[in-house]
């Protein structure tokens, strides 16, 4: 008797449930609209996602293996010696747009020099072949990076090398991949925070050079989308290849932890500090403006130093200026903003392009 | 089964949808390789991963430290004989490479040999003479080198604030060299043409640009260049020059003259080069191949491993 009692409340609380479900099940679907894609789908997506990560690190491999052979041949064909490109402070107009080199001893009509008359044997040794091999290593790396379709950063190894050869890349970074809600969308990246405050925004299309890791302090980075905003008036749009260095990174740079390695291809620290930011002291971040966030690097659309024509620097630096950057006169790819030591004199005598101050 | 029974075999999956619908109406999927997007963006969440590599390849740069101790024997051996002669002894008894004097190619002889032969004749010391270069490239190097294109184009910049001349080929923007003009200046080409055939060399054309009315001159073909080194008002000048049947003329066809008198070709010496005593040397690894891309045959393909350097030799201090 008593059994048959609660089945008499059970069987209307069930009709209740039904119809309250049934009814909120009603509105979520009328809100969603009709299904457009089938169950399972997004996790599809996340193992499309894994097989592209996967090709990217196959791909990666391979890039390695045929860089590694390509800086061999290379590196004998210019004597266990290598070009570095830095950001030369130029004597003239014309040296500004030459491309720039350094190496020890110089070149004789295309060799590079072993032993000179004085007697100086210094041309050469193996601390210098090796960072020769590494860099020129990372340059072939960098062009095969740059060709694929993920978003591979470049500048993101730190190399040791081994007898036999090995080489072996260790990543300061992952490889992040976007899982999209849908693909045909563009994935339209708003800057990430990054614990310093600063905002994100590698990998931003037509904004970020594919590979360069872009990073800008609030100011400066509404700023750029100021000079996009001009560039797009011009027809063309500009793409940041330099922005924001930590101070750990400004040292790494210095102290040739770096592919360039620095260190070995200018011993000597005064001639060094004409070609890198000296990182240490007090007043780093006056001296060196990328420390700050408010300084980029940047060029017109898929341009290099070496590509851009004095016509393409005169219409970025119209682009640049009328939007409210300073540029520095040595580095004509080189912008300021917001407080900088350079911004602030340039500011001060009412111009927009500014040499040391 | 009773109907209760049915009634909740009913209301399970009704359930599990609803479930499914309002976790989809909340935040993106988390977990060890995802993390939350930022509101309204396209991007369900990220993947990471490490992109650490290794690459091997077998060989040994201790090579270098090789190339140098013999580069030691040849140059101890240049002190009682030519460097040549001491290559020679080197290579019979090296069992591991194979060393020569120089070995560019293509575009790169083309511009390295016309810059060398202008920098001689630049640094020459001698005065009122001629610096003469044959026009020379070989129906084997043409077909071994060539590159997709049938002429080297030259182009020539003067910077007279920087006392140099910028020279480069035009195909293959990354082979430049620059000439220290030392101040001196004169008729100077503005471009050079290379045109060959597979046969061989089929014309060579020098062309100038007078800065002053903007007018355009040239030579050519001709077999060879010849530049007249002479002092005009107390400074030194070179002109590039033709030979007109044994009388010197200039780009514009005006023939040289010294007194109003015109100069015969004949009447010049050839200027003597000051040797720099600095040699150009190809060392390349015995069975050993490398696949590798140049620049200079556009091709990737498998190569011989050359280590490419110039040393200074003293010269031979005769007793």
């Amino acid at each position: 008797m008593k059994k048959k009692k609660s089945s008499l409340f059970f069987m209307p609380l069930i009709v209740i449930i039904l119809i309250i479900v049934l009814v909120n099940l009603y509105i979520v679907l009328l809100e969603k609209g009709p299904f457009t894609k089938p169950i399972g789908s997004r996790q599809f997506d996340l193992f499309k996602v894994y097989l592209e990560a996967e090709k990217s690190l196959l791909f990666i491999d391979q890039s390695a293996k045929y860089s590694l052979q390509q800086a061999i041949y290379e590196l004998g064909q210019k004597g266990g010696s290598s070009e570095i490109d830095i950001d030369e402070t130029p004597d003239s107009e014309y040296e500004l747009y030459e491309t720039p080199f350094y190496s020890r001893c110089g070149k004789y009509y295309g060799y590079f020099i072993w032993y000179k008359e004085n007697g100086q044997n210094e041309c050469i040794d193996e601390n210098r072949i090796q960072s020769s091999l590494i860099y020129i290593f990372k340059i072939n790396l960098d062009k095969y990076l740059e060709r694929h379709p993920t978003n591979i950063p470049q500048n993101n190894y730190n190399y040791e090398i081994k007898n036999g050869i090995e080489i072996i890349g260790k990543a300061k970074e992952s490889l992040r991949l976007d899982i999209l809600k849908d693909e045909n969308k563009p994935s339209a990246k708003e800057p990430i925070k990054t614990s310093e405050g600063l905002g994100d925004f590698t990998g931003k299309e037509k904004l970020c050079r594919k590979g360069k890791k872009c990073i800008l302090a609030s100011e400066a980075y509404n700023l750029l989308e100021k000079s996009q905003e001009k560039a797009a008036e011009k027809g063309t749009w500009i793409e940041v290849t330099d922005g924001y260095r930590s101070k750990e990174e400004q040292i790494a740079i210095w102290e040739g932890n770096t592919a360039d390695n620095f260190k070995v291809a200018i011993p000597n620290e005064s001639l060094r500090k004409k070609f890198v930011c000296y990182p240490y002291g007090n007043d780093v971040e006056q001296r060196c403006p990328h420390l700050t966030g408010n300084a980029v690097d940047v060029f017109l659309e898929g341009k290099t130093k070496h590509t851009m024509s004095v016509a393409d620097f005169k219409l970025l630096y119209s682009i640049m200026s009328s939007a409210g950057w300073v540029r520095y006169t040595k580095e004509p790819w080189h912008f300021e903003c917001c407080g900088t030591k350079r911004f602030e004199a340039a500011k001060a005598k009412g111009v927009t392009e500014i040499g040391e101050v | 089964m009773e109907t209760r029974d049915l009634v909740l075999l009913m209301t399970i999956p009704i359930i599990l949808i609803s479930l499914i619908i309002y976790t989809d109406t909340g935040p993106a999927i988390t977990g060890t390789v995802v993390h939350e997007p930022a509101k309204e963006s396209n991007i369900l969440g990220t993947y990471s991963i490490n992109p650490s590599f290794k690459a091997k390849e077998n060989y040994d740069l201790t090579d270098y430290n090789k190339i140098r101790n013999s580069f030691d024997i040849i140059s101890n051996c240049a002190q009682s004989k030519d460097v040549q002669s001491c290559i020679n002894d080197i290579n019979a008894n090296d069992n591991f490479f194979t060393w020569s004097l120089g070995c560019d190619k293509g575009a790169e002889k083309v511009l390295y040999g016309f810059a060398e032969f202008l920098q001689q004749c630049i640094d020459s010391e001698e005065n009122n003479c001629l610096c003469r270069k044959k026009i020379d490239i070989t129906k084997e190097d043409i077909q071994s080198h060539i590159a997709p294109y049938n002429e080297y184009r030259i182009s020539l910049t003067e910077n007279a604030a920087l006392k140099r001349i910028y020279m480069s080929i035009q195909e293959f923007p990354s082979l430049s060299y620059s000439v220290k003009t030392r101040g001196i200046s004169g008729w100077m080409p503005k471009i050079v043409t290379l045109g060959y055939s597979l046969d061989g060399l089929t014309s060579y054309n020098i062309f100038f640009i007078n800065e002053i009315g903007d007018t355009k001159y040239s030579f050519g073909p001709i077999r060879q260049v010849i530049i007249y080194k002479h002092n005009l008002n107390g400074a030194q000048v070179i002109d590039f020059v033709d030979d007109d049947a044994g009388i010197l003329i200039y780009p514009n066809r005006k023939p040289v003259t010294e007194n109003d008198k015109q100069i015969e070709t004949a009447s010049l010496k050839e200027c003597q080069t000051k040797p720099d005593n600095i040699y150009k040397f190809c060392v390349t690894k015995k069975d050993y191949k490398i696949m590798a891309y140049d620049k200079i045959d556009g091709q990737v393909k498998e190569r011989n491993f050359t280590v490419k350097f110039a040393a200074y030799i003293p010269p031979v201090i005769n007793p």
